[in-house]
């Protein structure tokens, strides 16, 4: 018992510690900008309220305000799915896109830009077709790889992947018959970006990532489990397969509603889970909630960089999580070698 | 004894060819193209405006006008079916700069002359690259006479502008998601300094704004070249702010963006015209 409640204390001041990050990085995301604001100023707008004349009030709320929230949410959520999806497969590798399903979404995305319906019927049939287009991945891989109402992982890896490539392709193929507009169009909504002007998107958005990391949390022994492998959890009483499925399900429909609405943003599902595993350890009890904490910082602090560096142009900011994201980790791994990040 | 006279005969070849090459490209500067691919549908209008139609044998599927001729499709936007242009037997290849340098290599090893326009930056260079493809098809008057009656337009449609005073801030967007805008060194810019106004962004060179530096610049003017519906989903999102100039004035406006954005005499002068009525 002992033992346990130390645990317990330990995991939360690392969670304090991880909430006091995200606290910091929205701060820091609502002050800093084409016009800096003074943190007071902010602290005071916020618990105060502002002029809705004042042009700093309206920055921050109209402007950065919802962009922090999509980039909590999708930071959250793809970070949440990249654990979950790297638990049930066993395999360090895997990350909420390497199933295809941000191929599903881009082909759905460039399918209605190529013939034009984002034109005729508004944009917002452009997170609808990509959420379509990640469904029909989703749905395919699992029925490819479930026989006879068994569910084989290693088969799903592999189908997942090779879907991928056929989405690709087709992909490529639909760029190589559009127009040099719409090519830009495509390649910018790939690229990803937290400007969404539908709030009932951000809502939605962070709504769903909360629900997934609650309904995660029923799953806990069962992903706990399946790090020593699929056989030995079920010895310990683990219906692996049921399990597996609905976490399949979970991970990828919270990845799908995140790529639709802010395009494909990569390496945070791959490289959040694995440093929260290298610093707090792979219990999955403080892994899900610590994965989901950091994913949100690291977006919301990427999304800081991709609209200051080359102001007033805006980068895409898949292109700053992948070039910030992935130099930290190689940083961190070479000076912290000895833990495994194999669950 | 027996390989001398085979070696100087081979060494004779490449003068030979060099000649032949030579002599072609003369021949071909003599007269003015008969059979012209265009690889740019731009170009493709100002051909149509040089009443040169009948010069073209092969285009993109982006092409609108092709219908009205037996020219052939033989390019996307990306990739050029080369069996297909070489069986039309062109002796002239237009494009932009927008084409990729590979196929330029190409047409240049298959022996087709190729022009290649880069994409204008003013209204001026429209007017020069537009004179110099008649001169080329041999229909200078008609280019002449075109450009002339666009400037005179211009100049009609600019006594509406106010010349002295101070000038408004204007907005000008061509993209959604991401937000892009005109700015400098480009034609559609002209738009702007024409219509007596000033790009907010008048100092930057890559069009990817963020939309706080649109707010904080404070236009008085905003632009929405976009298509559809896109267009006027994006003039509701700028008419929510209502503390910006543009929206306090009523000048959040839509203009055609087939015409504003197609780098063409006829158009430009259309484009303008309707910028100007609207602000003034």
């Amino acid at each position: 018992m002992v033992i346990i409640s130390k645990r317990y204390i330990r995991w939360s001041l690392y969670l304090l510690l991880l909430l006091a990050l995200l606290l910091g990085s929205v701060l820091v995301a609502l002050s800093i900008g084409e016009l800096n604001i003074g943190i007071t100023k902010v602290l005071r707008m916020i618990f105060i309220g502002g002029d809705a004349s004042d042009i700093e009030y309206l920055l921050i709320s109209e402007i950065r305000f919802p962009r922090i929230v999509l980039g909590i949410a999708v930071g959250g959520a793809l970070s949440l799915a990249g654990v979950i999806l790297q638990g049930i497969y066993r395999n360090p590798l895997v990350e909420p896109f390497t199933l295809g399903i941000s191929g599903g979404a881009s082909l759905g995305v460039a399918i209605t830009i190529v013939f034009g319906l984002h034109v005729t019927f508004g944009s917002i049939l452009l997170p609808l077709s990509g959420f379509a287009g990640a469904l029909l991945i989703i749905f395919l891989v699992y029925t490819i790889s479930s026989r006879k109402g068994k569910i084989n992982i290693q088969n799903m890896l592999l189908t997942g992947v090779m879907i991928s490539f056929i989405a690709s392709s087709a992909m490529m193929f639909l760029l190589a018959i559009s127009s040099s507009e719409n090519l830009n169009n495509i390649i910018f909504w790939i690229m990803g970006s937290l400007d969404e002007p539908n709030t009932n998107f951000i809502r939605l958005t962070f709504v769903s990532s909360l629900i997934v990391l609650l309904i995660s949390y029923f799953f806990v022994q069962p992903l706990n489990a399946l790090r020593l492998g699929e056989e030995k959890a079920q010895h310990l009483g683990i219906n692996t397969n049921v399990s597996i499925r609905l976490l399949f399900i979970l991970a990828s429909l919270l990845a799908g509603i995140c790529v639709s609405v802010a395009g494909v943003i990569g390496f945070v599902g791959l490289i959040i889970p694995h440093l929260i595993r290298m610093f707090f350890g792979s219990d999955y009890r403080f892994l899900l909630i610590g994965s989901f904490l950091l994913g949100g910082s690291f977006i919301v602090l990427s999304d800081v960089v991709a609209r200051t560096i080359i102001s007033p142009n805006e980068l895409p900011i898949g292109v700053i999580t992948g070039i910030i994201g992935g130099t930290i980790f190689i940083v961190l791994m070479t000076r912290k070698r000895k833990v495994g990040v194999n669950g | 004894m027996y390989r001398l006279p085979f070696f100087q005969l081979r060494s004779a070849i490449p003068g030979l060819c060099l000649f032949l090459i030579m002599f072609s490209i003369f021949n071909a500067k003599a007269q003015s193209p008969q059979r012209i691919i265009s690889l740019a549908p731009s170009l493709t209008k100002n051909l149509y405006l040089l009443e040169s139609e009948d010069l073209l044998v092969g285009c993109t599927n982006y092409c609108h006008l092709q219908s009205e001729t037996d020219a052939e499709v033989v390019a996307s936007a990306m990739k050029v079916n080369f069996e297909k242009a070489v069986v039309l037997k062109p002796d002239l290849v237009i494009t932009t700069d927008l084409t990729e340098a590979k196929i330029i290599d190409t047409f240049k090893k298959l022996g087709v002359e190729i022009l290649v326009y880069p994409n204008p930056t003013s209204f001026e260079e429209i007017c020069t690259q537009f004179i110099h493809l008649g001169e080329t098809v041999g229909k200078k008057e008609i280019a002449d006479g075109i450009i002339e009656d666009a400037k005179d337009r211009i100049s009609v449609i600019r006594k509406k502008v106010p010349e002295n005073g101070v000038k408004q801030k204007l907005f000008m967007q061509i993209g959604s998601n991401p937000l892009f805008a005109v700015v400098p060194e480009t034609f559609m810019n002209d738009y702007i300094t024409l219509s007596g106004t000033e790009n907010i962004y008048s100092e930057i060179e890559i069009g990817s704004v963020t939309k706080e530096s649109v707010l904080i610049r404070n236009p008085d003017i905003i632009v929405v070249v976009l298509m559809g519906l896109m267009g006027s989903e994006e003039k509701a999102r700028w008419e929510e702010f209502e503390n910006l100039s543009a929206v306090k004035k009523k000048q959040v406006f839509m203009i055609n963006a087939d015409n504003a954005c197609s780098p063409t005499p006829l158009t430009f002068v259309v484009a303008l015209e309707e910028l100007i009525e609207l602000i003034y």
